[in-house]
């Protein structure tokens, strides 16, 4: 099982999201689990320091660099 | 006389050189003609990105496309914009966008304006409806069921598509007209709403912006305009006829070119309808005494292609002339308007030398710079222009975002093409070839390809300078907020 952690949240906070969104999950612990996956799951810088090096390596082989 | 009011006009799909003051030979723009003759010209304004997800943020936010991310599309909340900057400096702010999804509140763009209509509440229902229906039918199930099983069946899969395209045109709904047929609203009733909206708020200084989508596939113009250029009657079947021909994709670009020159003709008459509605908005804002107050721009988010180098449309991948050079008309009172430097002009800089011309400053967020002085000098400016785009064609959900990047920059002379996902280079020399048919070859020019190679290289190591941390998470929230309001998540 995957390891968990306790956080401490504003209570009514809580109780705000859960009115909104809460019917659609099972627990509390679901819905924030969905955001935070949802809020991580796209690291687009990545794809952008692979362009750079693409263009680095193209620089290269032109002897630029 | 510094203007009081900004009329910003953005117009979809509408490439430089179909516009009569840019030399275009067919008369689809005599009303915006006559007003350049007052106004300042930009013969070589260059988008931001292709198509508009990533055209508007440099135009509204002089900001790249990309710099806060790929996977984030639009204006992010509280992004500081010239809506935003002009509001704050007290002006009544208003939008009137032709029902473009990718310029509607999901993707930032309501945010700033006191009034923003995007029109996209009763036509995108009435469309999804349509849509939905028709595609549960059993005719429907059938057809592609059938499609489906021709594929595996090498000519006959071809055979299927003709018998199939013909058999649409005959048990097709008949139609009327060809107002019927537009899937937008047309030019004139955005215009109608926006002089509603300016009646109500002058003598107050405002910033209207209009987007209009009268040149977007498909073509259907007002039978008036089409009239107006002369041009061929057409049946409003017809019209049909020819605007699903050119959307078939199991046809090569031998066929689809000959009807061409009929389709040009339609995209033509729309480009005049908008020309038309122009000089009813600039007759009208006369009438209600703001006109010799107001700054007008002319624009468009993007080109559109027309097989020129084979493909249709506007996709985000080719970056040619047709696609990234816009025209860019500025008329701001009196100042005897010019043509201004033939130097790439882009539209990252467009919102700075605006706010340059209303007087006010230029906010620290904006990537670009004002060229209003130049402008006014009659100077040109050394920097190329970036245009980025990503191979994506449907940004509706952040993991489709993440496609590989397509980067051009664009000089006087020179133009560069960098395709990451397929690895294409391309240099081409815009003076010895400006339609782009031969790139040069990869060692002739090797110190200009170093020079644009080293510009793109410092424009994506720059975008990965910003901190965006925080309007990223502010713009996921938004976009989260949507999904979670709308379905159940997966478990």
């Amino acid at each position: 099982m995957t390891q968990v952690r306790t956080v401490s949240l504003p209570q009514d906070l809580c109780a705000e999201a859960e009115r909104q969104f809460g019917s659609r999950f099972d627990n509390f612990e679901a819905l924030l689990t969905f955001v935070l996956q949802e809020i991580t799951k796209v690291d687009a810088s990545l794809l952008d320091q692979a362009e750079q090096q693409i263009i680095e390596q193209r620089l290269k082989d032109l002897g630029y660099l | 006389m510094k203007p009081r009011s900004l009329v910003l006009v953005t117009v979809d799909c509408l490439r430089a050189d179909h516009v009569g003051f840019l030399g275009y030979s067919r008369p689809v723009t005599p009303f915006l003609d006559s007003l350049a003759a007052e106004s300042f010209v930009v013969p070589n304004a260059i988008v931001g990105g292709v198509p508009t997800y990533y055209s508007f943020p440099a135009i509204l936010a002089s900001r790249y496309p990309l710099a806060m991310g790929r996977d984030l599309v639009g204006l992010v909340p509280d992004e500081v914009s010239l809506p935003s900057y002009l509001k704050q400096s007290g002006y009544m702010t208003a939008s009137f966008v032709a029902a473009n999804p990718y310029v509607s509140r999901k993707f930032g763009y309501g945010q700033a304006f006191d009034t923003f209509c995007d029109f996209l509440d009763q036509e995108m229902a009435a469309e999804a409806t349509f849509y939905s229906k028709q595609s549960r039918t059993f005719r429907a199930v059938l057809n592609r069921s059938i499609e489906r099983l021709s594929r595996n069946l090498g000519p006959v899969g071809t055979l299927y598509d003709e018998l199939y395209f013909r058999y649409c045109q005959l048990a097709g709904p008949s139609v009327q007209s060809l107002d019927s047929l537009r899937p937008f609203p047309s030019a004139d009733a955005i215009v109608d709403r926006a002089l509603e909206w300016v009646g109500s708020v002058c003598p107050s200084p405002f910033f209207l912006w209009l987007h209009l989508m009268d040149p977007h596939a498909p073509y259907y113009p007002a039978e008036e305009a089409l009239r107006a250029i002369g041009a061929t009657a057409v049946s409003p079947s017809r019209a049909r006829y020819l605007n699903s021909y050119w959307n078939r994709r199991d046809l090569g670009s031998n066929r689809l070119r000959s009807l061409r020159d009929a389709v040009i003709e339609l995209y033509d008459g729309s480009i005049r309808w908008v020309d038309m509605q122009m000089a009813r908005l600039v007759d009208t804002l006369k009438g209600l005494q703001v006109w010799d107050q107001s700054a007008l721009v002319f624009t468009a988010d993007h080109g559109e292609e027309f097989l020129e180098h084979g493909a249709r449309f506007h996709g985000p991948w080719t970056m040619k002339e047709e696609l990234i050079r816009v025209p860019l008309l500025v008329r701001v009172p009196g100042v005897f308007g010019r043509e201004v430097s033939k130097k790439p002009f882009s539209h990252l800089d467009l919102a700075p030398t605006l706010l340059h011309a209303l007087d006010l400053a230029v906010p620290r967020e904006f990537q670009g710079r004002s060229d209003w002085g130049e402008w006014n000098r009659r100077e040109g400016w050394e920097r190329p222009a970036v245009v980025e785009s990503t191979e994506c064609i449907n940004p509706d959900q952040p993991e489709d975002r993440l496609a590989s990047r397509v980067l051009c920059i664009r000089d006087s002379r020179y133009k560069l093409i960098l395709r990451f996902g397929c690895g294409q280079e391309q240099l081409f020399d815009l003076h010895s070839d400006p339609s782009e048919m031969a790139p040069l070859p990869a060692d002739i020019e090797k110190p200009v390809r170093r020079r644009l190679l080293e510009y793109a290289r410092r424009h994506i190591e720059g975008a990965q300078r910003i901190d965006s941390r925080k309007h990223r998470l502010r713009a996921r929230s938004r976009e989260l907020r949507i999904v979670l309001s709308k379905s159940a998540p997966a478990d």
